[in-house]
């Protein structure tokens, strides 16, 4: 059971406490009160500020009689006869000890300890104290992520470390964030490495948030080394919650509600708007074609974006004593999504035991998953339909209709229509879990065996039924067949990892700690897919019912990879004040040619805590000091399987004689001398307690080089493929300053208590060398690429023109400079189409005069948490921001430029020959001028401050309402209530091209890839609103 | 010390524990791939080379390359078509096109890239341990051959100047080639073509029809030819096919079965790419166990049937059937309100095409449509499926017709005039109309243009004539020789110097700096 928490210990991101030492502190103090020769004492604890301390423990000395403080620090204890002393704890206080000495009434002041930064961290494999470390590892505890609900428990880093970037894809029920450690320096998967109690892990959405006892991030070399391989990104360590071994059983529930709703609609065109516009259009192009004035006035946004609930239920148990004890948990998340068409539900489950057998300790962790999600991947696709479609059409089998060319003019499909009526569904089924012995040979040495296992099965089934919307573009519009595509996914990690660890003082001050380890880590991938048509009714949507002859496709495989590995790691200290900690690590992967499969990374990194010299000002301002500083290096292996080994692969089948038949060919291209990718970094650190540690501060520099990143390259298509070869292309750096500041303000006797806490951390990215250049995905149906990478330019800039506004006239072409000696480009462009501008002022516009557009990687990201608490009430405010980052605004293109589709209402002002003083460009289905060519038109600065949370709750102490409640907490939170930022589109929090037409012509039918987020970053393809949501809710322990 | 030997002992322990597990698990580093075939272990057998011959056919045949993209923007571009614009679909087929926008000139380059990397892979990878048949080893080198002939006979046709390949690449900056000499792809062309007639059987059997045969060698050899002015080289070609005896034209009554699903791989057909319908149509490209691509009618149909936006056929086609008399291949080719005319499925053509006679009519353009691969033979219009089960249709890239019509060519540039008039009657005669008597040299060479347009409107050629003929201005440009504007309902005229050849894609420039632009853009 947990104590009442004292709201100005509700620390900050970085400064969070750990499992083992709360589970130290929250000693088991039961009130075993009996009556008799005894009597009763009461009190008030309060610390030097004078005030009250909250679940403090007062223990009769040398029993097991005792309580906890209640919310205004009151105690009350029968003391037994023959007992004279109280022992009273509190985390982060020194340990008292009273004398009753006859006293009823004993109040107590306790005194702040100055090691209060002492706290317990989570390092790889083992713990360490916080003031020890020298490498550079944030951390959070589970207070500092209880108020954030989400799909993905990774949004609850988002502004609380710094250097931590999250970038998510807008609202999207169960959507999948972008986690960057220190900026991307890596193509293939910049994503850190999860570590989840022991066990390996590519991301933690399928966690219970609630569940989460602290999260540290290891940042740097010297501390992720230990890690090795897929380190190279930072690490991600999740310790799950424990049971507590006071010998009660508590019950934890955990009950939220809310409405999440659309933070922002876009301001589009209106039916008679958008008639206009068209006839425009029309006018422009001279067809002729005129639309008649009495179309239906659909409003597609708004029925596609509706507010939706969102309801979290947790429940934990947990418990034990001395020999065992457990924590299990159960969960149930549904986001009903603000989008039609979509939904998101998750069911999780916890079982995690300790049990203690002499010298033997096993630890066991499980956890199941269940999660649903339901996609509707068609909104924003190309833009919003036009609204001079009807909402529905009874007379068209699906009851949509789509343009009809002859009718409402050309133009793509009914996005809202094709949402709702495919049924596209991922289910996935996870266990993820581990078994670890440790033995305890001395107390000094222990060698641990950790078995571990992470199992994912996906099942994703789309159906799509027969419908008619218009026979104009029926690859869209019609479906003669049903459409059914089933595919399952499973994939398998088990790691068998023993570790020997040994720590002891060895005289003179000195103390050393030594980790030595080996793991064996396989993942086995095996993937079945069937893609048909034409079930024999609508209502049959599986794939077992659709005809053979009608299978369409198949796909299936089965990928092996193993990782071994050998670890070992010195900690070193002496006389508290000087630190050394060295790491090698030996890893052998099978993605590597055998010649190139072993990667030696060793760090070292070093540690002084000056405030412990005799020469430091002991009643100065600053009472902590410590500086730090490491390097090391770490590789990386985020490639596909088999990446290097050259396979003859099945095309698609060619006709002889009437039949099918099957061609084989390369038609992927690989480097065979594939080795590892190698990032060097080095750390530089400062950290500061001023003022007895009531302002904690933390600077930190580092300088990040990675070389031989792993990438797909596109080459010339003239080689034989267009398929990109995985290479060891690029080196990248990445540098950077971050700070962390915590200020905890005590008043005395105000009851009023809050801390504010501030994390900032610049980025600067640079690919530094690159032979070939790399182009980012296709973002549209004519194949534009956006991104680039270039030598001596920031990873994945935009690339393409400067625009000048709009050619008001014939006359403003004629007499432009730009285009003076361009005969050809003056005979396309028209009145109303961009002026380029000419970079080389040769009087030509062609591709040389293509410029650097802008930037997906912000300048600095910054956080903001404020928490306060007044007596039984508590607040929180937490602000994070985002500056200097620019969006390429495909929302803005297809509302502006794209032919099909609604367009946004500042097409109003489109250039047309009686709207010529404008610098909106001319409708056009034609675009011989290029207008859609990538410009500095669809750029905008991406900088936002986000009111990311706001929470009030109020605590209603144990035995207020009946004996049996613990505390019991009432709260309401509001997410994303606010963002200030001048992007246009729908939100400024931009993921990557991931899930846009990108991927629509890619991989299996119906089952469109994933594809390389990093390539395609800053580009606002197809992004949701991003959800306000309210949340009440209510935590009650029993 | 105790605790230093415990250390010790556990240690041991730990490293003994290891070495168990490096023991048991020797290839655990050593994961094979089972989902593909090595490379090393391929090219052992007749079975494996037939695959890669067929995955050689697979870039030319597929939606990316003739499957559809290339008569979207290629071969629309024409004088006969007045493209309805739409988008960057219609970039190149109005003569609108800029470097970057569309992505039509980009996949045309890409797939016949793929083709040739496949077959020069055959190419080297042929052993006679491998393929110990002498006749089914040169079955397979001959189609390597010829394929990686028709591939670069569409790129220096379409770009010019192009990389030539002639080997896979080696290292990795053989994969930046840099562009060779339209004469050197020629030469290489010429030279694949003459290996490729003399490995190549005559005829392939049943279950193999549709393969490249001696006589689409040698009838690519002689167009080649003809395309470099080497007009005696050509008549030694074109006579090879004309002698061999594989090959007739159909009968006036069958015409139409040159373009239609009936009667594929006929009499007259010497290369034909084949086609099944939309049962296995599927975006993508080299997606295994999705059957054979399909083949598009959208870019030729109807513009009210259409899933793009069409076009229509330039008044002067029609005026040139009816100077001519002509009714057999007039009826074949276009659809519009002559006699006895007729749209899908045979029913009446002013019913069947009111709406596009409408549209025609609401855009100021004479009502005259493509019959010729169209998909008019499929069905009644409301039973053709935009990409219907009617997207079988087998292209028929050189038939004898248009063999016997660059014969007369060749042999009239070396002033074998009346040889020349006799071939063309040939086809004439066949076609129903009256024959011509009495051309000079001069005279013919109009003959020949026209009879062309004639026959194989509607097939893919006229574009390349143009531009070899020197008439693309002439007939594309500001000023056009048919009066009225060619592409008027874009506006896109051809540029001299510029628009023979279509731009090196964007992307393969920004992938490969050795490329260089096409003159004038």
């Amino acid at each position: 059971m947990k104590p009442n928490v004292k709201t100005y210990n509700n620390r900050l991101y970085g400064w969070g406490k750990s499992t083992i030492q709360r589970g130290g502190l929250l000693i088991l103090l039961i009130a075993f009160s009996y009556y008799g020769m005894a009597q009763t004492v009461s009190g008030t604890i309060t610390d030097q500020y004078n005030d009250t301390v909250i679940g403090a423990t007062i223990v009769v000395d040398g029993t097991t009689i005792g309580t906890i403080t209640d919310i205004d620090g009151n105690f009350s204890l029968n003391v037994p006869e023959g007992n004279n002393t109280l022992r009273i704890n509190y985390l982060g206080m020194k340990e008292t000890l009273v004398n009753i000495d006859g006293r009823s009434v004993i109040n107590v002041v306790m005194e702040s300890n100055s090691e209060l930064i002492d706290e317990v961290v989570v390092i790889g494999y083992g713990v360490q104290k916080r003031s020890d470390l020298v490498g550079s590892v944030a951390s959070l505890d589970s207070k500092d992520i209880k108020s954030i609900v989400a799909g993905s428990a990774s949004v609850v880093l988002q502004g609380k470390m710094a250097g931590i970037q999250i970038e998510t894809n807008g609202g999207a029920p169960g959507g999948e964030t972008n986690v960057f450690v220190r900026g991307v320096s890596s193509l293939t998967n910049s994503f850190p490495l999860y570590v989840i109690d022991g066990t390996f892990a590519d991301n933690m959405n399928f966690i219970n948030s609630k569940d989460i006892e602290s999260i540290e991030v290891l940042k740097d070399a010297a501390s992720s080394a230990i890690y090795g391989s897929r380190a190279a990104n930072g690490v991600v360590i999740i310790s799950t919650k424990q049971g507590n071994s006071d010998g009660k059983t508590t019950v934890s529930l955990d009950l939220r509600t809310g409405i999440e709703s659309p933070s922002k609609y876009l301001d589009l065109m209106d039916g008679p708007e958008f008639t206009a516009f068209r006839n425009q259009l029309s006018e422009n192009d001279g067809t002729g074609f005129v639309l008649s004035n009495n179309f239906p006035n659909t409003d597609w946004q708004d029925l596609s974006l509706n507010p939706g609930a969102v309801n979290d239920v947790g429940l934990s148990v947990s418990g034990g004593g001395d020999q065992a004890k457990f924590f299990l948990s159960g969960n149930y998340f549904n986001q009903d999504g603000i989008l039609v068409g979509s939904n998101f539900n998750r069911l999780n489950g916890r079982v995690n035991s300790q049990f203690k057998l002499g010298r033997l300790t096993i630890n066991q962790s499980l956890s199941l998953i269940e999660s649903n999600l339901q996609d509707n991947r068609w909104f924003g696709f190309d833009g919003t339909t036009a609204p001079i479609l009807a909402e529905t059409n009874d007379a068209n089998n699906g009851g949509f209709e789509a343009p009809v060319d002859t009718i409402h003019g050309f133009g793509g499909s009914n996005v809202y229509g094709q949402a709702s009526l495919e049924d596209n569904n991922l289910k996935s089924s996870g266990l993820f879990g581990n078994i670890n012995l440790t033995y305890d040979i001395t107390n000094d040495l222990n060698i641990k065996l950790n078995f571990g296992a992470d199992k994912l099965n996906q099942y994703s089934r789309t159906f799509t039924p027969t419908y008619f919307m218009s026979s104009t573009d029926a690859v869209l519009n019609e479906k003669l067949k049903n459409e059914v595509t089933s595919v399952n996914n499973e994939r398998l990690l088990t790691l068998f990892e023993p570790t020997i660890n040994y720590a002891t003082d060895i005289g003179n001050g000195s103390n050393v700690n030594i980790v030595l380890g080996y793991t064996e880590q396989k993942v086995v991938t095996t993937n079945n897919g069937v893609f048909a048509r034409g079930t024999p009714n609508n209502n049959i949507d599986v794939i077992g019912a659709a005809p053979v002859e009608d299978i369409g496709g198949l796909s299936g495989f089965q990928n092996i990879s193993g990782l071994r590995s050998l670890f070992g790691r010195v900690n070193y200290t002496h006389n508290n004040k000087y630190l050394l900690q060295a790491t090698m690590r030996r890893d052998a992967s099978s993605k590597f040619p055998e010649y190139n499969r072993v990667g030696l990374f060793p760090s070292i990194a070093l540690g002084w805590k000056m405030h412990n010299e005799n020469f430091f000002p002991q009643d100065g301002i600053i009472s902590n000091l410590k500086l730090r500083a490491g390097y090391g290096t770490l590789g990386a292996q985020n490639i596909p399987d088999y990446s290097y080994i050259p396979t003859i692969n099945l095309t698609s089948g060619v006709t002889f004689g009437g039949t099918s038949q099957t061609g084989f060919a390369q038609t992927t291209f690989v480097d065979d001398s594939l080795k590892w990718e190698v990032a060097q970094t080095f750390n530089i650190g400062a950290d500061f307690g001023l003022l007895e540690d009531k302002i904690l501060l933390t600077a930190e520099y580092y300088i990040k080089n990675t070389d031989d990143v792993l990438v797909g390259v596109n080459v010339p298509s003239t080689s034989g493929t267009s398929n990109p070869i995985i290479r060891n292309a690029a080196s990248i750096q990445n540098k950077g300053f971050e700070f962390e500041a915590l200020y905890r303000n005590r008043t005395s006797g105000s009851g009023f208590n809050w801390t504010i806490g501030a994390n900032l951390a610049t980025f600067s990215s640079l690919v530094t060398e690159l032979p070939n250049p790399i182009i980012g995905p296709s973002v549209t149906e004519d194949l534009t690429r956006v991104n680039r990478f270039i030598e001596g330019e920031a990873p994945g800039v935009y690339w393409g023109f400067e625009t000048a506004g709009v050619y008001a006239d014939q006359n403003a072409i004629e007499s432009d400079a730009n285009i003076a000696n361009d005969v050809v480009r003056k005979n396309l462009v028209q009145p109303g189409d961009f002026i380029r501008v000419d970079q080389n002022n040769d009087g030509i516009v062609n591709n040389d005069d293509q410029i650097i557009l802008g930037d997906p990687t912000p300048d600095f990201t910054y956080g903001i948490n404020f928490t306060g608490s007044y007596k039984a009430l508590d607040f929180g405010l937490f602000f994070n921001g985002v500056q200097g980052n620019e969006i390429f605004n495909m929302s803005k293109f297809f509302h502006t430029v794209w032919a099909d589709g609604n367009k946004l209402a500042t097409m109003n002002n489109a250039w047309s020959p009686s709207n010529t003083n404008t610098n909106m460009p001319r409708a056009t289905a034609m675009d011989a001028g290029g207008n859609r060519a990538p410009s500095d038109f669809f750029v905008e600065d991406g900088s936002y401050l986000r009111l990311r949370t706001l929470e009030v709750g109020y605590t209603i102490g144990q035995n207020t309402i009946a004996n049996w409640l613990g505390d019991l907490r009432v709260f309401v939170t509001g997410q994303n209530l606010l963002t200030l930022t001048g992007y246009s589109g729908y939100d400024p929090d931009v993921s990557s091209t991931n899930g846009g037409r990108a991927t629509i012509d890619g991989g299996f039918p119906g089952n469109r890839p994933n594809l390389n987020p990093l390539l395609g970053r800053g580009i606002d393809v197809r992004a949701y609103p991003n959800t306000r949501t309210i949340m009440f809710g209510i935590q009650a322990q029993f | 010390m105790k605790n230093i030997n415990i250390l010790k002992l556990a240690s041991l322990v730990f490293v003994l524990t290891v070495f168990t597990f490096y023991s048991c698990n020797e290839d655990f580093l050593n994961q094979a791939n089972n989902n593909s075939v090595n490379t090393d272990t391929f090219w052992q057998s007749p079975n494996d080379f037939e695959k890669a011959v067929n995955g050689i056919y697979h870039p030319i045949t597929n939606t990316f390359f003739w499957g559809r993209i290339i008569h979207t923007g290629a071969m629309l571009r024409s004088d006969v078509f007045n493209v309805r614009p739409f988008d960057a679909n219609t970039a190149l087929s109005t003569l609108q096109g800029v470097p970057g926008v569309a992505r039509w000139a980009t996949e045309v380059w890409q797939e016949p890239f793929k083709c040739i990397y496949r077959a020069n892979s055959i190419l080297e990878n042929m052993t006679e341990e491998a393929v110990p048949n002498e006749a089914q080893r040169n079955g397979f080198t001959g189609q390597a051959y010829f394929m990686r002939a028709f591939s670069n006979w569409y790129l220096v046709n379409l770009f010019q100047n192009v990389p030539l390949i002639t080997s896979t690449p080696k290292s990795f900056d053989e994969y930046f080639p840099s562009q060779a000499t339209p004469e050197a792809v020629w030469d290489q062309i010429i030279a694949d073509l003459e290996q490729a007639k003399n490995l190549l059987p005559a005829t392939w059997d049943g279950a193999n029809t549709g393969r490249a045969s001696a006589g689409a060698a040698t009838a690519l050899l002689g167009k080649s030819h003809l395309y470099r002015k080497n007009w005696a080289a050509a008549e030694t070609a074109f006579n090879e096919v004309i002698n061999s005896g594989t090959y007739s034209l159909l009968p006036t009554e069958q015409f139409g079965d040159n373009f239609g699903f009936e009667n594929e791989n006929n009499q007259e057909s010497v290369f034909e790419l084949q086609y099944l319908g939309l049962e296995t149509f599927t975006w993508g490209v080299d997606v295994p166990g999705v059957g054979t691509q399909g083949n598009f009618h959208i870019d030729y149909s109807p513009p009210s049937k259409s899933l793009d936006q069409s076009h229509y056929i330039n008044a002067w086609v029609k005026n040139l059937f009816e100077a001519n008399n002509e009714t057999v291949r007039r009826n074949a080719t276009l659809a519009y309100d002559y006699e006895g005319s007729k749209g899908y499925g045979g029913t009446e053509y002013e019913t069947d095409f009111a709406d596009d006679i409408a549209l025609a009519a609401s855009e100021n353009m004479q009502a005259i449509f493509s019959k010729k691969y169209a998909g008019l033979d499929v069905g009644v219009r409301a039973n053709v499926a935009g990409l219907g089960n009617n997207v079988g249709n087998n292209w028929r890239i050189i038939r004898y017709a248009d063999v016997l019509l660059m014969q007369a060519e060749a042999l009239n540039n070396q002033g074998k005039t009346d040889e020349a008039l006799a071939l063309i009657n040939q086809v004439r005669e066949r076609a129903d109309v009256e024959i011509l008597e009495g051309l000079s040299q001069t005279e013919t060479v109009k003959a020949i243009i026209d009879e062309r347009v004639l026959e194989l409107t509607g097939e893919g050629h006229r574009y390349f004539d143009l531009v070899r003929w020197g008439l693309a201005n002439d007939y594309l440009g500001v000023e056009s020789l048919h009066g009225d504007h060619p592409k008027s309902l874009s506006g896109g005229t051809f540029t001299p110097n510029r628009d023979e050849y279509l731009w090196i894609p964007v992307s393969e420039l920004a992938a490969n700096d050795k490329l260089i632009q096409n003159p004038g853009y």
